[in-house]
C-alpha cells in the first residue's frame, strides 16, 4: 500500500525507488509443487522497467500458474519474487503493487462501469474528487464514455476487457498483469484490442506481462518472450531471438514451423549431409539442424546456396500468399519450403538449400 | 384411437390427484368463512366471525408471538450458518465436499419423530430446560440443510475472477466478501431465509417436542382441536397457509428458482 501511495504521478506507473538498472522484477528459482506435480520448475526471470513481456506456451505448461505467483494468487513452493527491489513472495495480492485483467475479466455486475472502474481508488481511501477525476480519464483512455453508466453485462466482449484494463491501470500498476486478455474475442476483435493494446502500452509506459498460448500475439505485443513448456522456461528472448535463434526443439517447433535435419556433432563440429561442418559449440551427439519453411530455397536460387540437398516434389499446395511445397531428399527427409514462385509439380526433382545464417542446431 | 383414451385417461387420474391433494386446503379455508358452525354443504353465507373468534382468544396471540420470534430467529440463523458452511464446502476437493453435503443433508431425511426424540434426550442428558431456545436450535438442525443446499449452488456457478479481481484491487478477504460476493449472492441468502422460515413456521412434530410451555402457531392448532372442533380453527390454518404460501412464494422469486 505504501508503495502505491508514493507512486502517484500521474500517467507514470515508474518509479525510481531502486537504482536504474536493477530489474524492475526478479525471479529467482521460483517454483510451484502440486502435491507432488510440479506446475512450474525452478526458474529464474527477470523483467525490466517499460518492458512487454509475453509468458508464450500450450496449455498445461505453467504459464498462467507463473503468472498468478507474481500476482500474489498463488504462493510459490520455492523461490523468491523481488517487485521494485521489495520481496513479494509472502505478500497477498491486496498488498502488491501488481494489477491483473483476468481472463474472464471479473467485472462486478452490480456495479457500473464506473464503479467498477473506481473500486480500488474507493478501497484505498482516495478523496472522493480525485477518484473521480481519474474514474475519468480512464474512461477517455480506453474510450468508453458512452457506456460509462451501464453495467458491465450490458456491454460487449471488446468492451468489458476495456473496462477489465482500465479497473487495473487506474491503480497504476507497477507491473500490469494480463491473463490471456484476448482469448475470448473474435479474431477481427482481438486483432483491433493489441493494437489498443500496442498503443497503450506506449501512450502511459508501465511494465506489461501478458499470458498467451498465440505466438503471432506474443509477436506483434512483446518485446520480449517468455516460451514456457512442462513447466520449463524454455527461451527467454525477444521474437527474432526465439524465431531465427530458438535455443531447443520445442522452441523451434512450437514458435512458427521448422524443418529439422539429423545431424552428429563432434568436437565442436556439426556435419552435414553435403559434407560440409560447421562450427557449433555444445556436447557431441546427435543433433538437429533447424530452418524455417520461408528460409528454403528451391530450384536455381539453391543452386548457389550454402547447403543444398537433391530431392523431389512430393506435394504442391497453393496457400495464396505463398506455395507450400513438401520435398523428399534423397537423404530421406522430408522438408517443408514456403516458395513464391509455383512452377514445381509433384515428382519433379529439383536442389534445395539454405544459407549458413539460417539455420540453427538444437540437440536432438 | 387407443391412444387417444389412454392420454385423456392420464389426464383424468392427473386431475383426480391434484383435487384429492388440494381439496383439503380448500375446504379449511372455504368454512373457515362458512357461517355455521358444522362444518357441513351447503355453505349457508359467509361471515369473518371465526376470524374475530380467534383474533380475541388470549392464547392466539401468545402462539404468535412465540412463532414470529421462532420463524424469525430460525430464518436469521439457518441463513448465517448456512452460508458460512456453504463458503467453505465449495472450497473443499469434490469428494470430501460431497461427503459433507449428505452429512449435512442428513436431518433433513431423518423421520422428524426420530429427529425430536433425539433432540429430546440430548437436551435433557445435557440439563437444557425446554424453552423457545431449543425449538429454535432443534428447527436450525432441519432447515440449515435446505439453505446449505441452496447457497452452495449458488456459489459454484459463482465467477471466482470477481474475487480475485477485488483482492487484486486492495480488499481484503472480508472486504472482498462484503463488497463483492454479500450484494452479488443477497438475493440468494434472502430466498434460502424464506423457505427456511415456512419450513419452520408450520413444523409442528419437532416443536411440540421441543416446546417447554406456551404454544406456537401449530401447537395451537393441535391444542384446539383436542378440547373440541371450531371453525375458528379452519380461520387459524388458513392464515398459517397464507403465511407458509406467501413466504414460499416470495423466497422462490426472489431466488429466481424455475424447478
Amino acid at each position: 500500500m505504501l508503495q502505491r501511495a508514493i507512486d502517484s504521478s500521474p500517467h507514470s506507473p515508474i518509479t525510481d525507488a531502486v537504482p536504474a538498472g536493477a530489474p524492475l522484477v526478479r525471479l529467482t528459482g521460483v517454483a510451484k509443487d502440486y502435491n507432488g506435480f510440479q506446475a512450474v520448475h525452478p526458474l529464474d526471470m527477470t523483467i525490466e522497467r517499460g518492458d512487454f513481456v509475453s509468458i508464450l506456451g500450450p496449455s498445461g505448461c505453467g504459464k498462467t500458474t507463473l503468472l498468478r505467483m507474481l500476482g500474489g494468487f498463488i504462493t510459490p513452493s520455492q523461490g523468491r519474487i523481488e517487485v521494485d527491489g521489495v520481496d513479494v513472495t509472502a505478500l497477498p495480492p491486496e498488498k502488491r503493487a501488481t494489477n491483473m485483467v483476468f481472463q474472464g475479466y471479473g467485472l462486478f455486475p452490480h456495479m457500473s462501469v464506473r464503479q467498477n472502474i473506481g473500486y480500488g481508488l474507493r478501497l484505498a481511501r482516495t478523496p472522493a474528487r480525485e477518484v473521480a477525476e481519474r474514474v475519468e480519464e480512464m474512461v477517455d483512455l480506453v474510450q468508453l464514455g458512452a457506456f460509462a453508466e451501464r453495467a458491465p453485462t450490458a456491454l460487449s466482449g471488446g468492451q468489458q476487457q476495456r473496462v477489465a484494463l482500465a479497473r487495473a491501470l487506474i491503480m497504476r500498476p507497477k507491473v500490469l498483469l494480463l491473463d490471456e486478455p484476448f482469448a475470448a474475442l473474435d479474431l477481427k476483435l482481438r486483432k483491433a484490442m493489441q493494437d489498443e493494446m500496442r498503443r497503450l502500452h506506449d501512450a502511459i509506459g508501465g511494465t506489461f506481462v501478458f499470458v498467451t498460448h498465440d505466438q503471432t500475439e506474443a509477436m506483434a505485443l512483446a518485446n520480449r518472450i517468455a516460451v514456457m513448456e512442462g513447466g520449463h522456461l524454455r527461451q527467454l528472448g525477444t521474437a527474432e531471438e526465439i524465431y531465427l535463434h530458438p535455443a531447443n526443439h520445442f522452441v523451434s517447433a512450437f514458435v512458427g514451423e521448422a524443418n529439422f535435419v539429423r545431424a552428429m556433432r563432434r568436437n565442436g563440429r556439426v556435419a552435414l549431409s553435403n559434407g560440409l561442418t560447421v562450427v557449433s559449440p555444445g556436447e557431441d551427439g546427435d543433433v538437429e539442424i533447424g530452418v524455417r519453411p520461408e528460409r528454403l530455397m528451391i530450384g536455381a536460387p539453391a543452386e548457389g546456396a550454402d547447403v543444398c540437398l537433391r530431392g523431389s516434389v512430393t506435394e504442391r499446395l497453393f496457400l495464396g500468399a505463398h506455395v507450400q511445397y513438401r520435398v523428399l531428399t534423397e537423404s530421406g527427409e522430408t522438408l517443408v519450403a514456403n516458395a513464391l514462385e509455383g512452377h514445381f509439380s509433384p515428382g519433379d526433382s529439383l536442389r534445395i538449400g539454405w544459407n549458413l545464417a539460417d539455420q540453427w542446431v538444437v540437440a536432438s | 384411437m387407443k391412444q387417444h383414451v389412454a392420454r385423456n385417461l392420464g389426464l383424468v387420474v392427473g386431475i383426480l390427484t391434484v383435487v384429492f391433494m388440494t381439496a383439503p386446503l380448500v375446504l379449511v379455508v372455504l368454512f373457515s368463512f362458512n357461517d355455521s358452525v358444522v362444518m357441513t354443504f351447503p355453505i349457508k353465507g359467509l361471515t369473518f366471525d371465526w376470524y374475530r373468534t380467534l383474533l380475541s382468544r388470549d392464547d392466539f396471540w401468545g402462539a404468535l408471538r412465540n412463532s414470529v420470534i421462532v420463524t424469525l430467529a430460525v430464518g436469521a440463523g439457518s441463513t448465517v450458518i448456512g452460508t458460512l458452511a456453504a463458503m467453505v464446502i465449495v472450497r473443499m476437493r469434490p469428494r470430501v465436499s460431497a461427503l459433507a453435503m449428505s452429512l449435512f443433508g442428513l436431518p433433513m431425511m431423518m423421520p422428524p419423530l426420530v429427529l425430536a426424540l433425539a433432540l429430546l434426550t440430548l437436551f435433557s442428558a445435557l440439563g437444557v430446560r425446554l424453552s423457545l431456545m431449543t425449538v429454535v436450535l432443534a428447527h436450525l438442525t432441519f432447515t440449515m440443510p435446505f439453505v446449505i443446499l441452496i447457497v452452495t449452488a449458488r456459489l459454484r456457478d459463482f465467477d471466482t475472477a470477481m474475487l480475485d479481481s477485488a483482492r487484486d484491487l486492495g480488499a481484503s478477504p472480508w472486504t472482498a466478501f462484503r463488497s463483492v460476493t454479500f450484494p452479488i449472492i443477497r438475493p440468494t441468502l434472502f430466498g434460502a431465509g424464506l423457505i427456511a422460515m415456512a419450513l419452520s413456521l408450520d413444523d409442528f412434530i419437532i416443536t411440540f417436542f421441543m416446546l417447554g410451555g406456551g404454544n406456537t402457531l401449530p401447537t395451537l392448532v393441535w391444542g384446539m382441536l383436542r378440547t373440541g372442533v371450531d371453525p375458528s380453527i379452519n380461520a387459524l390454518g388458513a392464515l398459517i397457509l397464507l403465511a407458509t404460501l406467501g413466504t414460499s412464494a416470495l423466497a422462490l422469486r426472489i431466488t429466481g428458482y424455475r424447478g
